[in-house]
């Protein structure tokens, strides 16, 4: 059933009287996403996108039996919005906001995963399942339904990766925006994990970047653990080191997080890489037969 | 953002961390008011390491050779930094000098604790930890005193020193937390022969994302030396901008594909005359603005042989952005010496390309093309 959203997903949109917020719902609307209202402090009673709006997650989670929220807040309330979320019950919360104080970012993963809750983000693209369902920026354009699980640091690179897999073909189960900062509620090990269970998933794809060390951490777990065919691209080789360029969590500290140390990890774990994005298709293609 | 030695100091000073006595200089009318008692050390206030090495660090026995380091300190240049302003300090009788830090690695903290002071902690993530003990901690529980000890034990310290190491790390992980710090070192951190400890340096980082909470290190933001020039303006319009020096032009929203474009652009040998990513200028109202200021550079520079225009974007809406695009392409048709490869794909992705195709642009297929295309223009060849 490809993971964590399919077409039945119920979905709030948090912020969603923030104009991103509403353009953004109806976006996710029209592709198909269950979503079941709105939560705004103050704006209670209004309709946006043909759903409710609420003052409260509490109220909101009652009145729809929402599962999953999105949040279009400000990184300075992305703390309080997503501790709304877990403390109505919601059971995953997408966080596309940028610049979330690491501090923050800690303390909001150690209580949801006390919780059970799932945290997807901060500073992410969010996520999709072709044809279904998509809770976050992905577009029609860019991807077809397929078997493969796809996995991103990067907004705008997989969307260029889905591209080069689209034009052969190739689409995807479901695509997730784990996020550009080093500290994220979901990882790529947690991705794998989760598309290695599921019976839609066939191969999977991880389009990485240097710095922090998810990479290898998924390495370490796909080494001992996955049976299905992998392929990985990394980006971020020309980024000097010690040099902040792109994302916050892009960058290399002495020897942690390099390109060569995660292509090295992913070799050693049985995992093919690309060198560009174009020959990602066929790897994929190749390592299915 | 990164605390001058001086900002540093204080902050350690307020959460009872001794520090030199010292003052803090702009002029030699300053260095003369403050009438300090020589001897001293005379210290740049850069935001570099290895100031030492550079001439940035001078020890002055009397008021002639104090004023002789100020006056070739203040104004100077050292590690491509200007020499703004000057920490003068008394000298410290330092039995041993040793590391002290605190940083982030990913969502744990690290302690890290050094025999010997001086070193560049980044050799730790290099592997080179001989003479370092290195705690891993929680960062909602912060250090507590037997993580301290072991460390000490590990590195031969004497028990009689725990107590003060102790506090000085406890009151530092306060302070790192209260602070919204990513790094928090002081190296060297002195021992006096009185048994106390003091610190000698300071380098702390402030998570930039948090500044909207930590009023205080807001206000010394705002009182940096603002960019000059290329990067004042770019920042005005909140384009991302990151000079690289090569031959091909950058036009593009978004950090992940941008970055995947200058590995892609080195793999063809060429290199991108700069990293940019116009999403926050997009988002901040700035489109056009922004498209026109990055060509503006773009098209003033010489070297540059070729440009990629690149929009890989589900968020934006292209028919928006390439109408915004063909405006700012119109106005400086004339001016376009070198070719332009526009690839368009995502949002709205089909009037997009058409409308830049039908004002006569060379739209292309697929970002691949755009990156052969573009460098076989640099290199000279014709694609």
């Amino acid at each position: 059933m490809s993971i964590l959203l399919d077409g039945d997903t119920r979905v709030l949109v948090q912020g969603v009287t923030w104009p991103m917020g509403s353009f953004q719902a109806e976006e996710m609307q029209r592709y198909g996403t269950r979503i079941v209202g709105g939560v705004s402090p103050g704006k209670g009673g209004a309709r946006i996108a043909g759903v409710p709006v609420f003052d409260t997650m509490r109220r909101a989670v009652a009145e729809t039996g929402a599962r999953m929220s999105i949040l279009y807040v400000s990184a300075a309330r992305a703390k309080d919005a997503i501790y709304e979320a877990v403390d109505a019950g919601i059971n995953t919360v997408v966080c596309v906001a940028e610049f979330v104080p690491v501090h923050d970012t800690i303390e909001i993963k150690r209580r949801l995963r006390e919780a059970g809750v799932r945290l997807i983000g901060p500073n992410c693209s969010g996520l999709i399942t072709p044809g279904k369902a998509k809770v976050g920026f992905y577009c029609d354009e860019v991807c077809l339904p397929g078997d493969v699980g796809v996995m991103s640091k990067s907004g705008t690179l997989s969307y260029a990766v889905l591209l080069e897999l689209k034009r052969k073909g190739l689409g995807a189960s479901t695509v997730v925006g784990v996020g550009g900062d080093e500290v994220k509620g979901t990882t790529f090990r947690d991705c794998v994990e989760l598309f290695e269970a599921d019976p839609e998933t066939r191969a999977m794809l991880m389009i990485g970047e240097i710095g922090g060390r998810d990479e290898e951490q998924a390495a370490a777990w796909i080494r001992y653990n996955a049976k299905k065919p992998i392929v990985a691209f990394v980006s971020g080789r020309t980024i000097p080191v010690g040099r902040c360029i792109g994302h916050a969590g892009a960058m290399v500290v002495g020897s942690k997080g390099t390109h060569r140390s995660k292509i090295e990890a992913l070799h050693d774990a049985g995992v093919r890489t690309a060198e560009t994005i174009e020959d990602i298709p066929q790897l994929l293609g190749a390592s299915h037969g | 953002m990164l605390l001058f030695e001086y900002e540093g100091k204080a902050v350690l000073r307020e959460h009872g961390i001794a520090t030199p006595r010292g003052v803090v200089v702009e002029s030699l009318a300053d260095v003369e008011a403050a009438r300090v008692s020589t001897p001293v050390m005379v210290k740049a206030q850069i935001l570099a390491g290895g100031r030492g090495k550079a001439g940035g660090i001078r020890r002055a026995g009397d008021a002639v050779a104090l004023r002789r380091a100020a006056a070739a300190m203040l104004g100077a240049t050292i590690r491509d930094l200007p020499v703004r302003a000057l920490l003068i300090e008394e000298l410290v009788a330092a039995v041993e000098e040793r590391y002290l830090g605190l940083m982030l690695d990913g969502e744990d903290m690290l302690l890290v604790l050094g025999r010997r002071g001086g070193v560049e902690v980044e050799q730790l993530f290099s592997g080179a930890r001989d003479g370092f003990e290195v705690m891993r901690i929680d960062p909602l529980y912060g250090v507590s005193a037997h993580q301290v000890r072991s460390a000490l034990e590990g590195l031969g310290i004497g028990p009689q020193w725990w107590p003060v190491y102790c506090a000085v790390a406890e009151r530092l992980s306060m302070l790192f937390r209260q602070s919204d710090a990513t790094l928090a070192e002081i190296n060297p951190l002195a021992e006096l022969a009185d048994g106390s400890l003091v610190a000698v340096d300071a380098r702390i980082a402030i998570d930039d994302g948090a500044l909207f909470r930590q009023a205080r290190f807001a206000e010394l933001a705002k009182g940096r030396a603002p960019p000059q020039g290329i990067a004042a303006r770019m920042q005005a319009l909140q384009v991302q901008y990151v000079p690289i020096g090569g031959a091909i032009g950058l036009v593009s929203s978004g950090a992940g594909v941008g970055t995947a474009l200058m590995d892609w652009v080195a793999l063809e040998g060429c290199r991108l005359h700069s990293f940019v990513d116009l999403d926050y200028a997009i988002i901040g109202g700035h489109t056009e603005a922004g498209m026109a200021l990055v060509l503006d550079t773009l098209i003033g520079d010489p070297g540059v042989r070729a440009i990629i225009v690149n929009f890989t974007t589900c968020g934006l809406r292209l028919d928006m952005i390439a109408r915004a695009l063909v405006k700012v392409l119109d106005a400086r048709r004339r001016l376009l010496t070198v070719p332009v490869f526009v690839h368009l794909q995502g949002n709205r992705a089909a009037s997009g390309q058409r409308i830049v195709g039908e004002a006569g642009y060379e739209v292309v297929e697929r970002l691949g093309d755009a990156v052969r295309s573009a460098t076989k223009a640099a290199r000279g060849e014709h694609p």
